[in-house]
């Protein structure tokens, strides 16, 4: 008997269906097949994803995929997380428009895949690190609401911490 | 051309459709609802339309509508279709019957004119199902028609939150972000039908008839077809009517099939316009925490640039977390116990680094930030002069300063003539001299109000600081004692529960002596209390020698250096000493402070030594210009650490960078993990003689210098204080002080003995208007 799959639906009930490694990436559902097989895993494992679509659930398995035998640092260990630079292949991974990478990432939150969702905001990060004001709202594209009054007293509040 | 050269300008061509762009349930029904057509073209400008809304679009639409007309339109149109039994086809349709409901209303409405969609809802008397109240309504109808259904729509999902929202987002522009799925959205197709009755007045379009009947879908699709288009404009529109008849999922397949007849340019032109529409708000569309992990990645700049883009940005960056974060993380205070303690003082902290633009509020954590980042700034600019108290050394002649520790309130020096002075840090006043001592000091530490001394005199003395009493002398030493170190209560390790194991279980004095000796002491800890002052004052000074048997203090001595010991080290129940006889060695007070290792490899004399008990590692520098590494584990030697040209007399180890001081004029910046040495700081022209750091900083005396380095790039970036003419004795730093010990001309063209305090803290707002003349402060 071939060993048993991991059959996981997205929202628009596609199924995709991977390796048991591959799904235990997300720590929910790790959970889930073993708190539901606590004897190991005799036959296929449906598992439906109701919040993630189903292309962004092949991005987040083609992740999970890539990732199978990835040893990640430690949960506790925030500096090692923090410093840990984005490898190039997961950059190249989050070359996707902003829609699809709030998606992954949303998803990469509600499946409890705790690297990626990393990833993904160090992604957003990087978007935002070092932009003036002006690029950050055409990026993100985000209206100007305050009142050039306010704008001139936000920007002399924040003087100190421009380089004199 | 040929099919052939096709996929060269139609990429799309072969490319198979998979997921949400094929084809869906080819045999389904047609969708009545056509409204997904106006849908698809309002979500590409709404598509930040929190998840979280969806289930509220589905409540049922709550306009008052006669129970008759209801059940009979409902009947109509349940019979009008067949119900698929397919799944998710099922819920679409009888979401559209509610839609089918309300464009009966809005047809009803449009034959009358405005006034009559007023007095028919005021008319009507029907008590208001949900809570959408008449005079909301005759708000809502005051405005043109096609926006009160909108307006409807917006209401209805927002009334759970309050009923006042209603009048306010009547404004909102017609793009209602609440509009999230075509088959959930109770938008009626009246409006859609306005532009079809306009060019074309045919019969299925006539109000009449849109009132009374309600054409079953396959008639109107009949209808579209019917129509003979004479113009592109007219095709254009039919096809795009016809394909609001698909279900969404294969509209979106349909336009998958329309882009695989699309050439590269055009494509392109698309992609632009597709990829400008899916910009999306990625800071306040996040759930709370994943966006404080986006912020926590980012540096305080980039926060504040953050904070002036938008209002609601401003609120999220308005967080006390993301700033203590941000501290921690530049490591301006790593003890989240200090952040609370300065936070706490919000008042004071406010007045001197708090906004000083009315309306403009900064958060308690960033006004924090602020001031500490505003403080190591002028560290490192030179322009910048502190505030400077100097202070004579009391006494005659230039005395030597042979050890100094400071706090917010006091700098205590030990003096080699014997007297323990004691200083106040903010105003330089002499608030204490402390005799006793029958030799010079040579090695002191204080720790609340207890401060220990160690002499010439063989002695070691411990006083009350508050009271300038000396309430313990230890005897037991046979030689001048040269160093000492406090061991206080710490977590070493967890036992067999999983419970932290913590030891010493008091505060320990470590004092290593000339006599190759170290005698550990339990430590006299002084009442910190004021109340109990007096009784304090009335006790003696009573004296323990450590030859006694019953000598309630001593706790171990430790033999076994064959020399003097010139440092020591000590942390939980592990204590490193340094001895002239080149050797390190490892002690274990778990162990009866029996010798663990001892540790050789240096040369010559070992003057100086760390522990970072976490890695288990300690450090030595020695004579023979070395540096070692140990693992006080294993006893092995890790790592000799070269590059000094002479005696290495000092060592710092602070937040993870080891420093070194030598004889050969250089101070040396090394990785302590791995060993690397980072920088050398080159500058100084005689032996350095002390030296502190913080992890960012490092201030080091040699004859005549007071010099501050980068530990970032090794740079020196100032000279601290330049009217030195003699030694620097002592130096110690904190995040807003340096206070040095240094011999300089007094008045009398004599050297003579300061403590020169230099002060970086100075209040924002004084300094800024200091710095900003041209600030209309007179004004």
């Amino acid at each position: 008997m071939s060993t048993p799959k991991i059959i996981i639906i997205s929202s628009d009930e596609e199924k995709f269906t991977v390796d048991q490694k591959v799904a235990e990436k997300s720590g929910v559902l790790k959970n889930m097949i073993n708190d539901l097989n606590p004897d190991g895993l005799t036959e296929d494992f449906v598992a439906p994803t109701p919040n993630v679509r189903g292309i962004v659930l092949s991005k987040v398995l083609e992740w999970c995929e890539h990732h199978k035998n990835t040893v990640f640092p430690d949960e506790d260990d925030e500096d090692a997380k923090k410093t840990a630079p984005i490898e190039e292949w997961d950059r190249s991974f989050f070359k996707v428009d902003q829609e699809m990478l709030y998606e992954i990432i949303l998803a990469a939150n509600y499946l409890t895949i705790t690297p990626l969702r990393d990833c993904g905001c160090k992604i957003v990060a990087e978007m935002i690190k070092e932009k003036s004001p002006e690029e950050l709202r055409r990026i993100f594209n985000i209206t100007n609401d305050f009142s050039p009054e306010e704008e001139a007293a936000i920007k002399r509040e924040n003087e100190w911490a421009e380089d004199r | 051309m040929s099919s052939n050269n096709l996929p060269q300008e139609y990429p799309l061509r072969n490319v198979q459709a998979r997921f949400d762009y094929k084809l869906f349930n080819p045999n389904g029904k047609l969708s009545d609802s056509w409204l997904q057509n106006q849908y698809q073209r309002l979500s590409i400008q709404t598509t930040d339309v929190p998840l979280g809304q969806l289930p509220l679009a589905q409540l049922p639409l709550p306009l008052p509508i006669p129970s008759s007309r209801d059940s009979r339109n409902r009947k109509r149109i349940r019979n009008g279709r067949e119900f698929p039994g397919e799944e998710g086809y099922e819920k679409e349709s009888t979401d559209s019957g509610d839609e089918m409901l309300i464009s009966d209303t809005d047809s009803n409405s449009q034959i009358s004119n405005q006034g009559g969609f007023n007095s028919r809802d005021n008319s009507l008397a029907h008590p208001p199902k949900r809570r959408l109240t008449t005079s909301a309504l005759s708000d809502i109808s005051s405005n043109n028609l096609s926006f009160n259904q909108d307006q409807t729509t917006i209401d209805i999902q927002r009334q759970t939150n309050s009923d006042h929202n209603i009048i306010t987002t009547g404004q909102l522009p017609r793009t209602p972000n609440v509009m999230n799925s075509p088959s959930h959205t109770p938008v009626s197709d009246f409006e859609e039908e306005q532009p079809q009755q306009l060019p074309l007045p045919s019969p299925s379009a006539s109000p009449v008839q849109s009132v009374d009947t309600k054409t079953p879908v396959y008639d109107q699709v009949e209808n579209q077809i019917i129509r003979i288009p004479n113009t592109q404009n007219e095709f254009l529109d039919t096809l795009i009517k016809l394909s609001g008849y698909l279900n969404e999922r294969n509209q979106t397949h349909l336009v998958y099939k329309l882009l695989q007849n699309v050439n590269r340019s055009s494509l392109s032109s698309l992609n632009c316009l597709i990829h400008n529409s899916l910009k999306r708000d990625l800071i306040s569309n996040f759930p709370l925490e994943i966006t404080l992990q986006i912020l926590s990645y980012l540096d305080h700049k980039t926060l504040l640039s953050i904070s002036s883009v938008c209002k609601s940005w401003s609120e999220i960056i308005n967080n006390n977390s993301i700033w203590i974060g941000l501290l921690k993380r530049d490591k301006f205070i790593t003890d989240e116990k200090i952040i609370h303690q300065e936070l706490s003082n919000s008042k004071e902290l406010i007045k001197e680094w708090g906004s000083t633009t009315s309306g403009v509020k900064i958060n308690l954590a960033e006004t924090l930030y602020k001031k500490r980042y505003t403080i190591y700034k002028r560290w490192m600019n030179p322009t910048y002069q502190p505030k400077r108290i100097s202070v004579p050394v009391t006494g005659h002649g230039s005395k030597v300063v042979t050890c100094l520790q400071h706090d917010d309130d006091k700098i205590v020096t030990g003096v080699d003539d014997k007297s323990i002075i004691i200083y106040s840090t903010k105003t330089g006043e002499l608030l204490r001299v402390l005799d006793g001592h029958e030799g010079g000091v040579w090695a002191l530490k204080y720790t609340g109000n207890t401060l220990v001394t160690g002499s010439t005199d063989r002695t070691v003395r411990v006083w009350n600081i508050k009271t300038g009493k000396c309430t313990h002398v230890f005897r037991g030493h046979t030689s001048t004692i040269r160093c000492l170190d406090i061991i206080h209560p710490a977590i070493i390790g967890k036992d067999l529960n999983g419970d932290d194991i913590i030891f010493p279980q008091f505060p320990l004095l470590v004092t290593g002596s000339r006599d190759h000796n170290i005698n550990v002491w339990k430590l006299p800890i002084c009442n910190e209390d004021e109340d109990d002052n007096d009784i304090d004052e009335n006790i003696e000074e009573r004296v323990f020698d450590s030859n006694e048997a019953d000598n309630p203090y001593l706790i171990t001595v430790l033999s076994g250096h064959t020399d003097s010991v010139r440092s020591v080290s000590g942390y939980g129940n592990i204590i490193i000493s340094g001895s002239y006889d080149s050797t390190v060695r490892v002690w274990d007070l778990l162990n009866n402070g029996q010798c663990r290792y001892v540790l050789k490899g240096h040369q010559h004399k070992v003057y100086s030594t760390a522990i970072d008990f976490s890695s288990k590692t300690c450090f030595s520098g020695s004579m023979d210009s070395n540096i070692n590494i140990w693992n006080f584990e294993t006893g092995k030697l890790l790592k000799t650490l070269e590059g000094h040209s002479s005696l290495v007399g000092l060592l710092n180890l602070q937040d993870g960078v080891l420093v070194s001081a030598a004889a050969d004029t250089t101070l040396r910046i090394w990785d302590p993990k791995t060993g690397e040495s980072l920088t050398k700081l080159k500058g100084h022209t005689g032996a350095i003689t002390c030296f502190e750091h913080d992890g960012f900083r490092v201030v080091s005396g040699s004859d005549r210098m007071l010099k501050l380095w980068d530990v970032k790039d090794g740079k020196c970036t100032r000279d601290l204080l330049t009217d030195v003419t003699g030694n620097i004795w002592q130096v110690r730093i904190d995040y807003k002080r340096c206070v040095a010990a240094v011999q300089r001309l007094a008045d009398d063209d004599e050297n003579e003995t300061f403590i020169e305090i230099l002060d970086f803290s100075e209040p924002y707002h004084k300094n800024n208007d200091n710095d900003n003349n041209n600030n209309n402060n007179n004004t």
